[in-house]
């Protein structure tokens, strides 16, 4: 009888555990991991692939990063092939099918927002271009809005117990985004022309109203070269160009060179910081502002 | 009257070629308008496509809101269709890789050669999912004027977890033969491989199964297989096919976030005909890599294998061992320029004297990634008492030493897929 007793107790203890089945979501890039911690909150656990700091286009495929894939019920990508480089050999070797590209486990952020950059012809001597868009759309607060609210409503396709959960914490994200907006954006009221490494800010820049007056890459994904450079140190000067952006992990040497050629300020600006879902994301957003806005 | 006859004439000639040529004027005109209307949709599509701003983030926020699961998931009204994917969607990827590779070698015994950029290799890579349960990749190797199936098989994830590969391969022995040469950070073959396996790539037909284990920070894989192949350093010298099984374990670490370890060991026995009787071939070594690259893409690896194959010769006849290793170190200063330098040692063991001929060589060199999709390396090579199947890879005697310069420039057109780990 005591047997009895002690095995339905350990038993009760055991059911929260056991009855508490949170979805397994991976996301490829840390933004997007803190966008998909801010929808699905406690009801799901969520792993990032990539580092804070880290190239999106060119992360080591790791074999030990497909084993975050193996048991993962949804898998959070930026889409149109940002990650084509490193992803499917990783979600190969984790023979997950449920997370393969068409599958409801696969979610592609860019299926769901407006694209800028789309091309209807490409070739490869227009560099590392990206034919269907821009992929770095999760810069844009309002885009990721509209992001949380369509992968709240896929969470809701996988685990319908849940559905009113995701829904209401991607409204209150997004209605969240949307009243900081109002703040940010007087911020960055007549911010003169910028100069970017990459084609990454797209999406900031024209949110925030801020012209884009060349970039240090001649063409994505192509080293510049010094006649582009020199090129490049003139356009900043008649254009009244006063910031250079350029990602962390793109080569400092050069974009300092052309900073100090040019008299402009040379920012860092990340595309993800280290923090908790819609903190990190937030604070994310916040520090971009603040370097632009020069408060740093 | 005479003018007036030429006129009428004329006329008659030209009425009738134009009735002549009526019906195709007519049909060229159909072609003319399909042409116009079908640039007026393109124009129509630029036009959506340039000139329409991002919808209202808020108005799209509601618009999500009350999309079905099955619409949030499609791409919304004005971005470009993904055209060409569509187009393509049942034919296999398609990819070309050019190896032009230029060398100069001056050796013992005043051998001298040299060619400056030929197109040493072109592989033609096709893959595609032949339904849900397989897939197939297939490369077709041009080379020295002909043209061979380099590598051809079908991929398919069976129960438990393994994975089944069937047909013809590179054979996953240590860490470099299963690697296509243009993955290589260098532009040769490593001397200890030339010495065990010839200068080819060591080929296998035949089944391999691998499960890879993920334990802890970890992946364990565990291969199994049985090949055929036609190697006639390792196997049968006379290249008639032969049977073999092999067996491998490879493991990788994660040491930190920026750095992997690898260790692993393979065993590969099969017959070799050699002899009329039961002779056999056995290889076994090990393998490790350990790879560090910061967020900067700058960073270094050290990695080598060792692998020894002894090689049966026939009842009473002492069987012939061989050694073959090397130990690479790179260091990438960024995503686009690395350093490498590379150790290879080779060892025969020589029944006459009953000692060791000793063969070493020592590499050096820099690797330019132009792009993703080409890339130049330079490499200088010394080689020191060159054993038998190295010495007539670089045309030298056996025992001679010789300096090779190589310069290879690898290009890549289609959409060739990302390289293993």
């Amino acid at each position: 009888m005591k047997l009895l007793k002690h095995s339905i107790l350990a038993l009760l203890l055991l059911l929260p555990a056991v009855t508490h089945a949170e979805l397994h979501i991976v996301a490829t890039l840390p933004a997007l991991g803190q966008i998909a911690a801010a929808v699905a909150g406690a009801d799901g656990e969520v792993r990032v692939l990539a580092r804070v700091g880290q190239d999106p286009h060119f992360v080591p495929p790791k074999p030990t990063l497909a084993r975050h894939l193996t048991d993962a019920d949804l898998l959070v990508t930026a889409g149109l092939a940002l990650e084509g480089g490193w992803l499917p050999p990783l979600i190969e070797l984790s023979r997950n099918r449920q997370i393969r590209e068409g599958q409801p486990g696969h979610f592609a952020g860019s299926d769901a927002v407006e694209i800028l950059g789309a091309m209807a012809r490409v070739d490869r001597s227009m560099g590392d271009v990206h034919p269907e868009g821009n992929p770095h759309w999760w810069i844009d607060p309002l885009r990721v809005a509209v992001a949380a609210s369509a992968l709240a409503e896929r969470l809701a396709e996988l685990d319908p117990a849940h559905a009113l959960a995701y829904r209401q914490r991607a409204e209150a994200f997004g209605k969240r985004l949307q009243v900081l907006m109002t703040e940010w954006q007087p911020k960055l009221a007549d911010i003169s022309p910028v100069v970017s490494y990459h084609d990454s800010y797209r999406y900031f820049s024209e949110r925030f109203k801020i012209p884009v007056a060349g970039f240090i890459e001649p063409k994505p994904g192509v080293e510049a070269s010094a006649r582009h450079l020199d090129d490049l140190v003139t356009l900043i000067g008649t254009k009244n160009v006063s910031q250079i952006w350029v990602e962390p992990y793109h080569r400092g040497r050069i974009a300092k060179r052309v900073a100090t050629l040019s008299g402009a300020v040379l920012l860092t600006m990340p595309d993800a910081v280290e923090g908790e879902g819609a903190e990190g994301y937030v604070a994310m957003i916040e520090l971009l502002l603040e370097a632009v806005a020069g408060e740093q | 009257m005479r003018y007036a006859r030429l006129c009428f004439m004329l006329a008659v000639v030209l009425l009738s070629s134009s009735n002549a040529y009526a019906s195709e004027i007519e049909s060229l005109k159909i072609q003319v308008q399909q042409i116009l209307q079908r640039i007026e949709q393109l124009e129509a599509s630029e036009k959506l496509l340039t000139e329409s701003e991002p919808q209202s983030a808020i108005e799209k926020v509601e618009q999500a809101k009350e999309k079905s699961p099955e619409m949030a998931s499609s791409a919304p009204a004005g971005r470009a269709a993904p055209v060409s994917a569509g187009e393509n969607s049942s034919n296999p990827s398609i990819s070309v890789i050019g190896n032009f590779t230029g060398q100069r070698i001056r050796g013992s015994g005043g051998v001298r050669s040299s060619s400056f950029l030929p197109l040493s290799e072109a592989e033609f890579i096709f893959g595609a999912n032949i339904d849900p349960h397989a897939r197939l990749d297939v490369t077709v190797t041009g080379a020295n004027g002909g043209m061979a199936i380099e590598e051809g098989f079908i991929t398919a994830n069976l129960l438990w977890g393994v994975n089944l590969r069937a047909g013809r391969k590179f054979l996953p022995i240590g860490r470099v033969n299963e690697m296509h040469p243009h993955a290589l950070i260098y532009a040769d073959r490593p001397n200890g491989l030339v010495n065990l396996f010839g200068p080819e790539i060591f080929i296998g037909d035949g089944l391999l199964l691998d499960r890879p284990f993920f334990v802890s920070n970890s992946v364990q894989t565990v291969t199994a297989g049985f090949f055929g192949t036609q190697n006639d350093v390792a196997f049968d010298p006379t290249g008639s096919n032969q049977y073999a099984g092999l067996a491998r374990w490879s493991g990788l670490w994660d040491v930190s976030d920026a750095a992997t370890f690898e260790l692993g060991a393979n065993y590969v026995l099969g017959k070799n005909g050699i002899a009329a009787g039961h002779s056999m071939t056995r290889i076994g070594g090990g393998h490790f890599a350990l790879k560090y690259q910061d967020v900067s893409q700058a960073g270094f690896t050290l990695e080598g294998e060792w692998l020894r194959r002894w090689q049966q010769q026939g009842v009473g006849v002492t069987t012939a061992v061989n050694d073959g290793s090397y130990l690479l170190a790179t260091a990438a200063l960024n995503r686009n320029w690395q350093l490498f330098s590379r150790f290879d040692y080779s060892r025969q063991y020589d029944p006459a004297t009953l000692g060791w001929l000793k063969e070493s060589a020592i590499s050096a060199g820099l690797a330019w990634k132009i792009s993703e999709f080409q890339g130049i390396t330079l490499q200088y090579k010394h080689t020191r008492s060159a054993l038998a199947a190295v010495a007539g890879d670089l045309g030298i005697a056996a025992g001679g030493n010789a300096n090779a310069m190589y310069l290879r420039w690898v290009v890549a057109i289609g959409p060739h897929g990302a390289h293993p780990y």
